[in-house]
């Protein structure tokens, strides 16, 4: 288990280290992607598992459950549900393409299912609504990605981001409306 | 949309969520300025806004769901099986399908045997496949098992394809859970189905295995109700030098442990674990974790870092018939919280170290003795104590513990913070010191198995007192001053001294004045029977006492009053005592803080005098008011409050409302535990109400066994009063021969003090009078009621001011009757008319007016005076009536009599 060296690259990430930060990333997503094949394989007892699940798993399993320092806790999150959020775009181009019948996904998750198109396309349409953030507004992306696909409170979101609860609060409500509204919209709709 | 309306829309969108509802409208219209697509746009985005929340929270699942494998789906496989052989084997249907294996319905083709079996086709990379393949050694170990409560283990191989099979049992049941439910079962009866679970467990674990997947599909109920725990397929077998090993896949969530939900190793604590989790679930009708969180593996992961919340608290009754959901919680809370936290600990070692201790804590919870696990507090042994000792020293316990429990003072006296805080640092070194007393109490073998009685209860607890290592003075003082009123209320009389002396000395060495003034008040009491002198002198000590007390505490106030009362009543200034009653009484409601006790001692014992004075209007609405006092704050069925409906029930019989005073005392019965320190009292007077009623068989029913069990720990007064119940009784069923020993036991006891005892004296000159003029001693009996009746006061100027006249005025005027004297006996039943009449609150409800206008009648008839006759009949039916019952045999003999005569 890779439990100092992310707990020092979190400290490190936490510091401005943009080099840790982004190493943080990968190995998150690494395992992410690992956590989630492997899920598929052994989640035996349950119909669902969730992102969340996967993320949680995925800090036990980099950061150790005995070094559950708290800050480093919240900064993993935070860069977990942005590792999500890649992980969930690359299997919906992929499921977009397998679809659309066309060729190799850029990046492949191995032996990713194709689960409902519904959901596929839904997750897409989500994922083009929060593209668009990443630039006009780039804490409202990071509360979006903390709430949804990190699956974290709005008191840990605002933990994981160092913001007040009350502005992720309140950006959280405007963003989900916008979000909503996005999604809801018919995209045949001139 | 341009952008800048659609910025606007978001600006506006963000200030209208914080206004209310029905401002909204209001608010958009202002603010979008005939702008429609602007308010359109604010309007859409509260829309979406709406849903959002129920939308992403669902998110993360949704998403979860779309990464997962699809393994559900059917598999064009399975349908392949169908009608596979294996072995001596052929599949028929799918009866189940886990993640590493499908169960199957099959039947043994080779005609060996007849039957079905299940078989269990193992996915060839699970675990289980990989170590049979290995050397078969867990198959061979799971064969071991052998217990009722586990599906045996028939066969395992691999076939010639290479697949590898257990082959087990066919179990025809359902799921624990549902067949709880379904017979909904009470709680005892599915913690002894469950007991056959642990049993299983503890046996599959004592041969090293683990099973770690118990859950309720695993655990089927068989229709004759016999327990099987399935599915060992899982299951680990544990190194025989180890405790734990190396997590494989993870399992159900719903019933999985911490630990495997962290990937960590298993051991036989993990089994506790789900274990725990299924009585939870079959006690409480639910499990301790939502769906919603079973769902998602990091709050699962999160709460089994933590206790589940109580089975008491999450407890739904819907599966249970014939109990509510509050009288589940109840049962549930205590004990099974305890257990299942036990069980259900985070930390595998905090568990339970086996299932056998699990199963134990169990069974001391059905037969309701104290369990391991809950912290051995003073209220939990407590409880359970009382609980199982309901009906034996129930009543002792609770008195200590209230004796113990009340508080010595009250804050009002405390003004200053100094003394408040002493005050409280004396509270809880005294609590400390009770706990501890009573801890060691209901340590004690004896007294937490046995059915001691209540006085050794009291003895042992003294014992306990003075075990201890000495302790502050202060509060010492005041439990043996408890100690002692608790023998007192028992009659113990040697220990009541003892420690009331100890309890002085105590009060003294710690300058307690207030606990030394009550202390010496309740020493003049006690003493006033031996020596007026002596009790005057300790009521005078207590004075000096007093005196030093700023102002003193209601309790001490009111008995001391009692203490001088009693001796102004002995000096028969009786209405000096009342007068110092009432003054006490008014002093303490002037105090700043009601004392309810005091006062209510206080209206007791004004009551009792006013009783004893004839003041029966008084006694009656003193009665009230401390009756309506003792209701009001639920305290009818304490002693105090049995005490005092026991004199409200004596003044009915007083007034003459015979048939009322009886159904007050059955009433009162009801409301007393057999070993009350009252029942001997209630039920002695219940007897007495039926002698007076003329039912004197009913009266024996009852005496009779309390006189067999009567010891002379009841006191020789009380004794003595029982034989006199008892020699009436028989009297006046013609038994004088066995009334008499009864009357000499009677007459030892009342001679030595006669001016305490004038009723009972005069009772014993009655009923010997009685037995007299059964034996045909007519003139000594008329002449022993004549010698009696003049020392009563009932001279030739005829007073009936004593109580004592009615008693004999009735046998007095009976006797003239009988003896033809129409004259005498009529001008003695109108003399006992006016007697009964004037303690009676309405004439014509008392049955003794009744009975005494009923023997003028008689006297009348015989001398022939018709028209007199006729208005001392219908007093008699009026009265008699009303005292004793329309059907009573005397109202309806009177009434015959009057019609006769007609």
């Amino acid at each position: 288990m890779a439990e100092a060296p992310i707990t020092e690259l979190l400290g490190a990430a936490r510091d401005g280290d943009n080099a840790a930060a982004e190493a943080v990333f990968t190995a998150i997503y690494g395992e992410l992607r690992r956590l989630a094949q492997s899920h598929r394989r052994q989640w035996l007892g349950n119909d669902t598992i969730n992102t969340t699940a996967l993320i949680n798993e995925a800090y036990l399993k980099l950061a150790g459950h005995g070094h559950a320092d708290w800050q480093n806790r919240t900064h993993f999150y935070a860069t977990a549900s942005r590792a999500m959020r890649q992980v969930l775009m690359n299997y919906a181009e992929k499921a977009g393409a397998a679809k659309r019948g066309g060729g190799e996904a850029a990046i492949a998750i191995d032996d990713v299912p194709l689960a409902g198109d519904s959901t596929a396309d839904e997750l897409l349409r989500l994922l083009e609504q929060i593209q668009p953030l990443e630039q006009s507004d780039p804490r409202r992306c990071r509360i979006v990605e903390c709430r949804v696909f990190g699956g974290l409170s709005v008191p840990e979101t605002a933990e994981a981001l160092g913001i007040s609860p009350a502005t992720v609060k309140r950006e959280w409500r405007i963003a989900a409306a916008l979000l909503k509204r996005g999604i809801d919209e018919d995209p045949n709709e001139p | 949309m341009d952008r800048t309306t659609r910025e606007a829309a978001i600006a506006i969108f963000s200030e209208v969520l914080d206004i209310p509802t029905d401002e909204r409208d209001a608010f958009i219209t202002t603010r979008s300025a005939g702008n429609a697509e602007l308010a359109n746009e604010v309007y859409a985005l509260l829309r979406a806004s709406t849903g959002a929340d129920t939308y992403f929270s669902d998110l993360a699942n949704r998403f979860g769901a779309a990464i997962k494998d699809g393994r559900d789906k059917p598999s064009i496989c399975d349908i392949d099986q169908v009608g596979l052989v294996i072995g001596p084997y052929t599949l028929r249907k799918r009866i189940g399908r886990g993640g590493s294996s499908s169960v199957w319905l099959a039947e043994r083709t080779d005609g060996q045997f007849e039957g079905s079996v299940a078989i269990k086709l193992l996915h060839s990379d699970s675990a289980l496949a990989n170590a049979l393949a290995n050397d078969g050694g867990e198959a061979q170990h799971l064969a071991r098992l052998s217990h009722p409560n586990i599906a045996r283990l028939l066969d395992a191989g691999t076939d010639s394809a290479g697949q590898q099979y257990l082959v087990i049992e066919l179990i025809d049941g359902v799921p624990i859970d549902r067949y709880c439910d379904n017979a909904s079962l009470s709680v005892a009866e599915r913690i002894r189905l469950y007991l056959d679970v642990i049993n299983a467990v503890a046996h599959a674990h004592a041969q090293l295995v683990v099973h770690r997947d118990i859950k309720p599909s695993n655990v089927l109920v068989t229709a004759n109700g016999s327990v099987r725990l399935l599915d060992f397929g899982i299951a680990t077998l544990l190194e025989a030098d180890s405790s734990t090993v190396e997590a494989r896949a993870a399992l159900t969530p719903e019933y999985a442990a911490p630990e495997q939900l962290r990937a960590e190793p298993v051991s036989t604590a993990t089994d506790i674990y789900a274990l725990g989790l299924l009585l939870y679930r079959l006690l409480a009708g639910r499990g301790p974790r939502d769906p919603d969180v079973t769902n998602s593996y990091a709050q699962l992961v999160a709460v089994s870092t933590e206790y589940p919340p109580k089975a008491s608290i999450r407890a739904t009754a819907s599966e249970y018939t014939g109990t509510t959901e509050r009288a589940l919680r109840d049962t549930l809370a205590g004990d099974i919280d305890a257990i299942l936290d036990k069980a259900l600990a985070p930390s595998a070692a905090d568990r339970y170290q086996s299932a056998i201790e699990l199963a134990a804590d169990l069974k001391y919870y059905l037969d309701q003795k104290p369990v391991s696990v809950v912290p051995a507090t003073l209220g939990y042994r407590t409880a359970k104590f009382v609980a199982r000792n309901r009906g034996s020293v129930f009543t002792a316990v609770l008195t200590v513990l209230l004796l113990i429990g009340a508080a010595a003072f009250s804050t009002w006296q405390l003004i200053n913070a100094r003394e408040q805080r002493d005050f409280a640092v004396y509270q809880q070194q005294r609590a400390a010191t009770s706990s501890e007393l009573l801890d060691r109490l209901l340590n004690d073998g004896d007294v937490a198995n046995d059915n001691v009685s209540v006085a050794e209860v009291f003895r042992r607890s003294a014992a306990t007192l003075d075990r201890q290592t000495p302790v502050d003075q202060r509060y010492a003082g005041q439990i043996y001053f408890d100690l002692a009123r608790g023998f007192e209320s028992l009659k113990m009389r040697s220990h009541e001294l003892q420690y009331l002396e100890r309890a002085r000395l105590s009060a003294v060495a710690s300058n307690d004045y207030d606990l030394l003034a009550n202390i010496l008040c309740e020493m003049s009491r006690d003493a006033n029977e031996a020596s007026a002198t002596e009790a005057l002198a300790l009521f005078e000590q207590s004075q000096r006492a007093a005196a030093k007390v700023a102002l003193l505490s209601p309790n001490a106030r009111a008995r001391c009053a009692r203490a001088e009362a009693l001796m102004l009543e002995n000096d028969v200034a009786r209405s000096d005592a009342i007068d110092v009653l009432q003054a006490a009484l008014g002093e303490i409601r002037a105090y700043p803080v009601r004392s309810l006790p005091a006062e209510l001692h206080l209206l007791n014992e004004l009551g009792n005098h006013y009783f004893r004075t004839g003041r029966l209007g008084d006694a009656k609405r003193t009665n009230t008011e401390s009756i309506a006092l003792l209701r009001a704050t639920g305290r009818l069925a304490t002693e105090g409050g049995l005490v005092t409906q026991m004199n409200d029930a004596s003044l009915l019989g007083a007034f003459g409302l015979l048939q009322k005073e009886n159904a007050a005392f059955s009433a009162i019965l009801t409301m007393t535990t057999t070993d009350s320190p009252l029942s001997h009292a209630i039920k002695r007077s219940l007897a007495v109400t039926y002698i007076k009623l003329g039912q004197p068989k009913d009266a024996l029913a009852i005496l009779e066994p309390l006189a067999a069990e009567a010891t002379d720990d009841v006191g020789i007064a009380t004794l003595a009063i029982l034989h006199l119940a008892l020699a009436r009784a028989y009297v006046d069923l013609g038994s004088t021969e066995k009334a008499a020993p009864l009357l000499e036991k009677a007459d030892a006891v009342f001679s030595q003090s006669p001016e305490r005892h004038v009723g009972y004296v005069t009772w014993l000159t009655r009923l010997r009078a009685e037995s007299r003029w059964a034996a045909g001693d007519y003139d000594g009996a008329v002449g022993a009621i004549d010698r009696a009746l003049v020392e009563a006061g009932y001279g030739e100027d005829r007073n009936t001011a004593s109580r004592s006249i009615p008693i004999l005025l009735e046998p007095a005027a009976r006797f003239a009757l009988e003896t033809g004297d129409n004259e005498r006996a009529l001008r003695l039943a109108k003399d006992w008319q006016q007697a009964v009449a004037a303690s009676a609150q309405d004439a014509t409800q008392s049955a003794y007016v009744g009975r005494a206008c009923f023997a003028q009648a008689r006297a009348l008839r015989a001398l022939d005076r018709q028209r007199e006759v006729v208005a001392s009949f219908e007093c008699a039916i009026e009265s008699l009536g009303n005292g004793l019952g329309e059907r009573h045999a005397e109202t309806v003999t009177a009434r015959t009599e009057l019609e006769s005569i007609r």
